[in-house]
């Protein structure tokens, strides 16, 4: 079971991105068959920095100082080794039919169950976008695992500043992480009405 | 924003090339039609025909000052304050007219590139030029 009350800060959690982070990533994926975050944005190399490397570029510094870990071109592999040394997993990719995008492709949802130890007693955040049917997956085949996730789509611009506010909000405080994820969206959804 | 960017951002609206997109979005194929590339390559050309305009309407403006210039300065030979106030003056007004004449040959040079390059593009390819035209143009803007 998790335990709510434990103090969250980010060097215990780990942001991975399984989407392209930079030029030449961006091109190999527009010929890759199993690739398709990419590809959405036409192989425009300089519509797909407007749109969130730029913005990666300013927040990925003040994220850093916060103490977090973060993983550019994210494999599976990597994606369950993460799970043996920090309390936290922030999944950040693309969701397309059954699959996540990581660096080495498109996985289907028992691919990444398959691997998350059996364990793992903490959280792992899905920021892919309406991940139902592998969170489901997660809770029914693993269930030390604490599966996060808000089932709305959002620009990257957007998740970037959500979870900027929220390890800044965490490594500030002493919270658990599940009580700063509350406040986060909560402040989001105040500032949205 | 220029009139070259007004006109790259209305025809990428069109074709829904603007549109953020969003973790997760459905695979959507964009097909631009050559009758929006047509659309676009008339508004450049006519964009084009009236920064021409521009262009010889500031170059003439530009002798007028410097001729003046010179006139009032032999004119008003005998008196240094003048003579000063005159140069200081026509310098002034050249230096307006040589910034703004810079914007527009800046913006008429991009817009004879686009239009001869877009020329011999298939839609998707004059599409996939414009926006990294535009993008760049709005990400050099963000810089200044």
């Amino acid at each position: 079971m998790i335990n709510n009350s434990i103090f969250t800060k980010p060097s215990n959690c780990i942001f991975g991105f399984g989407i392209p982070n930079s030029k030449e990533s961006f091109f190999e994926d527009q010929e890759n068959a199993s690739k398709d975050f990419a590809k959405m944005f036409g192989g425009v190399w300089s519509r797909y920095y407007y749109q969130f490397i730029r913005e990666l570029e300013f927040t990925e510094p003040k994220l850093f100082v916060t103490g977090l870990k973060i993983k550019h071109n994210l494999t599976l592999e990597d994606f369950h080794k993460m799970f043996n040394s920090y309390y936290v997993v922030v999944l950040f990719s693309h969701w397309k039919g059954d699959a996540v995008e990581f660096s080495d492709g498109l996985k289907s949802t028992s691919e990444i169950v398959e691997g998350i130890p059996s364990s793992f007693h903490g959280i792992l955040d899905l920021c892919v976008c309406h991940p139902d049917r592998l969170a489901l997956l997660i809770r029914e085949k693993k269930p030390n695992c604490l599966v996060r996730y808000i089932p709305n789509k959002a620009t990257p611009i957007f998740w970037l500043n959500f979870y900027l506010v929220l390890f800044s909000y965490l490594n500030s405080n002493d919270l658990s992480y599940l009580k700063a994820l509350e406040d986060t969206i909560f402040e989001f959804l105040k500032s949205k009405s | 924003m220029s009139k070259i960017s007004t006109i790259f951002h209305s025809y990428l609206s069109d074709n829904s090339l603007l549109d953020l997109e969003k973790l997760g979005s459905e695979d959507k194929k964009v097909e631009v039609s050559r009758n929006t590339s047509d659309t676009l390559k008339n508004n450049i050309l006519r964009e084009s025909k009236f920064n021409n305009n521009i262009v010889v309407v500031a170059i003439v403006l530009l002798c007028i000052i410097f001729g003046l210039g010179i006139f009032f300065a032999i004119y008003y030979r005998d008196s240094p304050t003048t003579i000063g106030v005159i140069f200081g003056g026509t310098f002034l007004s050249l230096l307006a007219i040589v910034s703004r004449l810079r914007k527009i040959w800046l913006e008429k040079s991009l817009m004879d590139v686009s239009l001869s390059v877009i020329e011999d593009m298939s839609p998707q390819d004059a599409a996939k030029f414009i926006q990294t035209i535009y993008y760049n143009m709005l990400e050099s803007n963000k810089k200044r």
